[in-house]
């Protein structure tokens, strides 16, 4: 990462933007290249983008890059811009002030040549009446231009892809979630785009369905070279997809990179004290007596029961961890599991944002 | 994800694709809302059910007229103009009233559920849009048109009535349809909220049903009062042309009120072929940027983005 999060919050408030140059021009802001590895162009540049409504500022001075291959998880809480952003992205809403990039065109300046290379899946989008799945896809084939047997094989390309092969002349009306989410997806790659923009695709999936769509993501990525920014508000699952976040809270950037140094540089404050979260769970029963029990050690802030589990705050070195778990166990607590919480993306996350509500 | 064969071309049961080939070659020439929009009204239970009922009706009336024709050997016998008149009423009675209407719905269903959005962000113009959804309007009442069209020709056998009367009854009808239908396409734009769609509807119907009358009372004065059809279809421009241009610039200026759908591109807005940019040039050519796009921080924007703007 050639900056760090304080470059990005200083790009954000103080970065005069360049004119740009053949459509981009590579910011501080990025979430950056790996270091030394030759300067490639990003896919997606995001500068100095503001968007407000009367008075709200739904989005304000937003900056990041993305390059290509990247899944970039955009992050943060309801009404924080993300969605704002990513129409803006896809060229259904005009920035009030700022531009962004697609693949070098202007959203402003060039919205068609953006179109032809965005996909965009809003977290709702409208199913037509009487039209089955391969009349869906066919219909969106053409409206973008596709003729002949390049649409035919973009169809089947897609039909194939999705897995909805068998499904092809099922009524859109009476698919699934699940499936619905699977058609958007094979909408968004009908024209075979280098970015796509999908905006809460897990939203109201089962656990199946999910793991399947992340399958789907991962593979768009890796072996498709797409580059796909996501927005989600289950982070652990974007924490396992993506390798790039944009955390945003009240239309602002509060952290871009990749998710390690967003953990690395959010989270070390949080370790740096030796405030760790840690669990314990524990047999018959006794998490309400551990809890109680952990108050009275030194070190421990705080302690919560959730089942049969414990999570508490303790600020001590190893050596004093390891004379808790003694004493623990010299206690006659049946220790099942005592661990140090993982630190993720939500842990990140929560560290980040101030739960603002504009 | 990609496939080395299409397997369109072997499967039995994508004879959709590979048992038209020549069709779908073909199809690639029209405009895709065209085709989508056909191919969900032809599968609509409510299309169907109106299209089967007006031909009944037409078929009924027919029958039932010449059933009721008085047994006569006089040669100056005459009845093709007021069968052509009874036909017309129950024909434009569709195109007045169910077509707009199902127009005016499919706009607003594009609109509530978000699929006008989908189709924002593909390449098709704003006009391609615009068109697809009036070839769809015409292409319908071109299918009422048709199913009555034997029993209005049938018409000159009973004398009374001229074919190039006939003809030029029936072009007044397309063009006033025509216009008619554009407008109801922007009008139905309008519908942003539950309070705007119920205005909308209750201005459709009000204007559907003034359209009604003015098309059977002008048709009435060329078959039944022997009006010279040239007054006719002159009346027909001169009275369809300025109100067509004035609803226009009404719809323009309600539109202007809607920022989303301002900012929306391709904008449902005046967008409907050179008359609608030669009549908004002036406007187009002074018209001041919004404050809203001025840049907060004083960024210059580029020439391009005040045009968009605009």
């Amino acid at each position: 990462m050639s900056s760090t999060d304080t470059d990005n919050r200083q790009a954000n408030e103080v970065h005069s933007p360049e004119a740009p140059v053949n459509g981009h021009t590579p910011s501080a802001s990025a979430l950056d290249q790996t270091p030394g590895a030759p300067a490639r162009t990003p896919v997606i540049e995001v500068r100095h983008l503001h968007r407000f409504f009367g008075k709200l500022k739904a989005v304000n001075n937003v900056s990041f890059t993305a390059y290509p291959g990247q899944v970039v998880g955009f992050i943060g809480p309801n009404g924080s811009g993300k969605t704002t952003t990513m129409r803006i992205l896809a060229t259904l809403d005009l920035p009030t002030a700022g531009d962004a990039f697609v693949n070098g065109h202007s959203v402003i300046d060039d919205p068609d040549k953006v179109r032809h290379a965005v996909g965009f899946m809003p977290d709702a989008f409208g199913r037509y009446p009487n039209m089955d799945v391969v009349e869906y896809l066919d219909f969106f084939a053409r409206a973008y231009g596709l003729t002949g047997a390049k649409r035919r094989d973009a169809l089947e390309r897609v039909l194939v892809f999705t897995e909805l092969r068998k499904m092809a002349y099922k009524p859109i009306n009476t698919l699934s979630k699940g499936m619905s989410q699977r058609l958007g997806l094979g909408r968004v790659l009908i024209h075979d785009p280098p970015v796509l923009i999908l905006d809460e695709p897990a939203a109201g999936l089962d656990p199946r369905a999910r793991v399947e769509l992340r399958e789907l993501i991962a593979v768009l990525s890796t072996e498709l070279g797409k580059t796909i920014l996501i927005s989600s508000h289950i982070l652990t699952e974007l924490g396992e997809i993506c390798d790039s976040a944009v955390i945003i809270e009240a239309g602002q950037v509060l952290a871009s990179g990749t998710i390690k140094e967003i953990n690395d540089t959010h989270l070390k404050s949080l370790a740096d004290s030796k405030n760790v979260l840690f669990i314990a769970r524990v047999l018959n029963g006794r998490a309400e007596a551990l809890a109680t029990w952990l108050l009275e050690q030194p070190y421990v802030l705080d302690a919560n029961v959730a089942s049969d589990l414990v999570r508490f705050r303790f600020e001590g070195d190893p050596h004093a961890q390891h004379d808790l778990l003694k004493r623990m166990i010299n206690s006659q607590f049946e220790i099942l599991e005592f661990q140090k919480k993982a630190e993720t993306l939500e842990d990140a996350f929560m560290a980040i944002t101030k739960g603002i509500v504009q | 994800m990609s496939t080395s064969k299409n397997q369109y071309d072997v499967r039995e049961e994508d004879l959709f694709f590979c048992g038209h080939a020549a069709l779908d070659r073909y199809s690639d020439r029209i405009n895709p809302l065209l085709i989508k929009e056909i191919s969900q009204q032809l599968k609509s239970r409510g299309f169907l059910l109106a299209y089967l009922l007006f031909v009944l009706i037409v078929w009924g009336t027919s029958i039932l007229t010449l059933l009721s024709l008085p047994q006569t050997d006089q040669p100056s016998f005459e009845f093709g103009d007021q069968l052509f008149s009874l036909l017309y009423k129950i024909t434009v009675l569709p195109l007045c009233f169910f077509v707009p209407l199902a127009i005016h719905q499919r706009m607003r269903d594009e609109f509530y559920m978000h699929t006008i959005e989908m189709l924002t962000i593909t390449t098709l113009s704003s006009s391609r849009i615009f068109r697809g959804k009036l070839m769809c309007g015409l292409l319908q009442a071109g299918l009422f048109i048709f199913a009555s069209m034997p029993f209005l020709v049938f018409c000159y056998l009973l004398r009374g009535i001229g074919i190039i009367e006939i003809i030029a009854v029936l072009a007044g009808t397309t063009y006033t349809l025509l216009c008619f239908y554009q407008v109801t396409i922007l009008f139905s734009a309008l519908s942003r909220s539950r309070v705007w769609e119920y205005l909308s509807r209750v201005g459709l119907f009000f204007f559907s049903t003034i359209l009604y009358f003015s098309l059977i009372f002008s048709a009435d004065v060329v078959v039944v009062g022997g009006v010279s059809i040239v007054y006719y279809l002159i009346g027909v421009l001169v009275a369809n042309t300025p109100l067509y241009f004035s609803m226009l610039i009404f719809l323009d200026a309600a539109h202007e009120q809607f920022k989303p759908l301002r900012l929306m591109r391709p904008p449902f807005r005046v967008r409907v072929g050179p008359e609608g940019k030669v009549i908004f040039l002036p406007r187009l050519l002074y018209q001041e940027v919004p404050e809203e796009y001025r840049d907060p921080a004083g960024m210059p924007q580029t020439t391009k983005q005040l045009a968009k703007v605009t």
